[in-house]
């Protein structure tokens, strides 16, 4: 269970931490998560706000949830772009 | 020019058929559950991971190992699995790269795809070539590589040693494409190929959300090898096949008795429909049923895994195997597997591995699977 905290913790963190020209990595990169143990909503909330237009990431839900790809159509406010 | 386009689809339109039924018999034989410790090579079973088979030995694997961004090896033995870290990916530098979906090696090179290009790394160091160095890539930053990894992440697209085969989608006009990179002459190539687009529309479960768009996995199933390559869907049971020579395709549509043959369509909802509205429109239509990747089995055979629809607590997986031609040889449900909330599957060069994922049970530090091997039955 510690692995799978840590990733989608390690990102937030990473989200408020980084400074970096590259884009946050969970603008596009796959990250997984359990749908009956935990919400994405905060995840994603931090990507619309973080991301540029055209960053992809994938959301897949380890318990049988739906697989999400999403896709950010304009730049986020707080984005770097 | 427009005869050839014509006979072109002609030749399409007399190759469609319904899969024949063959008098080959096989069935398929399933061990006992296996397992290893993938946590010595401090990873975690229940968490997916890209790899690709070794081109030389395809009981080799190497896989990506995401926690510490290296690559390292599973040796897949007759009667247990040999684990060896390997080297670091690095980040920076003349062999960086930040982020990639897939890799492989082709024994000269490393080469990753992202959702944005195709990274070649060589001795001299990575060369990346994105779709928007490529004219006929149009909307670059909205065009992208896709594919629906929910049930495996190998890159399924190598052709042969330097022709690889990708998917890309328009994301602002939802148009689909199929790619060839040559990676000898770094050239990117429009392959004519009839993609059910039309169908891509109607089974897009999409909501906006703020100023993102979510959406439910609905991407093609790309597989190639050296002569074919072969486009499915996560939605139907409908397989396209393209003659790499001959440029000539052939549609099957497989029969099934256990599940149906198609999704039913979405729920339209409204442009400012709620997040959790968006939610529950996906979430339905992903319960339905779901062909998972087509694979080959030792060059031999082709099979797939289907998700029945959910129903009564019970979640039925059903294996679907084909002979070279696509006919149908056989559906018969995984028991073994039954009420797996998730469900990894892949080839090596001797069986097939299964893997169920139990988020909440277990020990993270064991990879859990079964072999399954196809045998033809011998009266």
């Amino acid at each position: 269970m510690k692995k799978l905290c840590s990733l989608l913790l390690g990102l937030i963190f990473y989200s408020f931490s980084a400074f970096s020209n590259f884009p946050p990595p969970y603008c596009t990169d796959t990250w997984n998560y359990c749908s009956t143990h935990e919400s994405a909503d905060i995840f994603i909330d931090a990507a619309i706000e973080n991301c540029c237009a055209g960053s992809s990431f994938q959301l897949l839900d380890l318990c049988g949830g739906a697989n999400k790809y999403i896709i950010i159509t304009s730049d986020g406010p707080n984005s770097s772009c | 020019m427009k005869y050839l386009k014509r006979a072109f689809y002609l030749m399409i339109l007399f190759s469609c058929s319904d899969t024949k039924v063959s008098e080959q018999e096989i069935s398929v034989i399933v061990s006992d559950p296996q397992s290893f410790d993938i946590g010595s090579l401090d990873m975690s079973g229940i968490i997916p991971f890209m790899f690709i088979p070794d081109q030389e030995n395809k009981n080799n694997l190497l896989i990506y190992n995401q926690y510490f961004r290296r690559i390292d090896s599973l040796f897949f033995l007759s009667d247990t699995v040999l684990a060896r870290k390997g080297n670091e990916v690095p980040v920076e530098g003349p062999h960086g790269i930040q982020n990639f979906k897939s890799f492989f090696s082709n024994l000269d090179y490393l080469v990753y795809v992202s959702g944005y290009g195709v990274g070649i790394d060589g001795e001299e160091g990575l060369e990346f070539f994105g779709l928007g160095s490529f004219d006929f890539i149009e909307n670059d930053n909205m065009t992208q590589i896709v594919r629906d990894i929910g049930s495996n992440q190998t890159f399924t697209g190598l052709g042969s040693k330097n022709d690889i085969y990708f998917i890309t989608k328009n994301f602002l006009d939802s148009q689909y494409a199929i790619n060839h990179f040559d990676l000898t002459t770094k050239q990117l190539e429009l392959i004519d190929f009839p993609v059910k687009d039309e169908l891509l529309k109607v089974h897009d479960p999409v909501f906006k959300y703020r100023n993102a768009e979510i959406r439910a996995f609905n991407f093609p199933f790309l597989l190639a090898n050296k002569e074919k390559i072969v486009l499915s869907y996560p939605f139907m049971h409908t397989i396209q096949v393209l003659d790499i020579q001959s440029r000539i395709t052939q549609e099957f549509s497989p029969l099934s008795i256990n599940f149906s043959s198609i999704k039913e369509e979405p729920i339209v909802i409204s442009n400012n429909a709620s997040y959790d509205q968006g939610n529950a429109m996906i979430t339905k239509w992903t319960e339905d049923v779901y062909f998972g990747p087509i694979l080959s089995y030792r060059d031999q055979y082709y099979y797939r895994i289907v998700k029945a629809p959910k129903g009564e607590n019970v979640k039925k997986y059903y294996i679907e195997v084909f002979d070279l031609e696509f006919n149908k040889l056989l559906e018969e449900e995984l028991i073994e597997v039954r009420n797996a909330a998730t469900l990894n599957y892949f080839s090596t060069g001797d069986d097939i591995i299964i893997s169920p994922i139990n988020y909440l049970e277990g020990d993270e530090d064991l990879f859990n699977f079964y072999r399954a091997n196809i045998e033809r039955v011998i009266d």
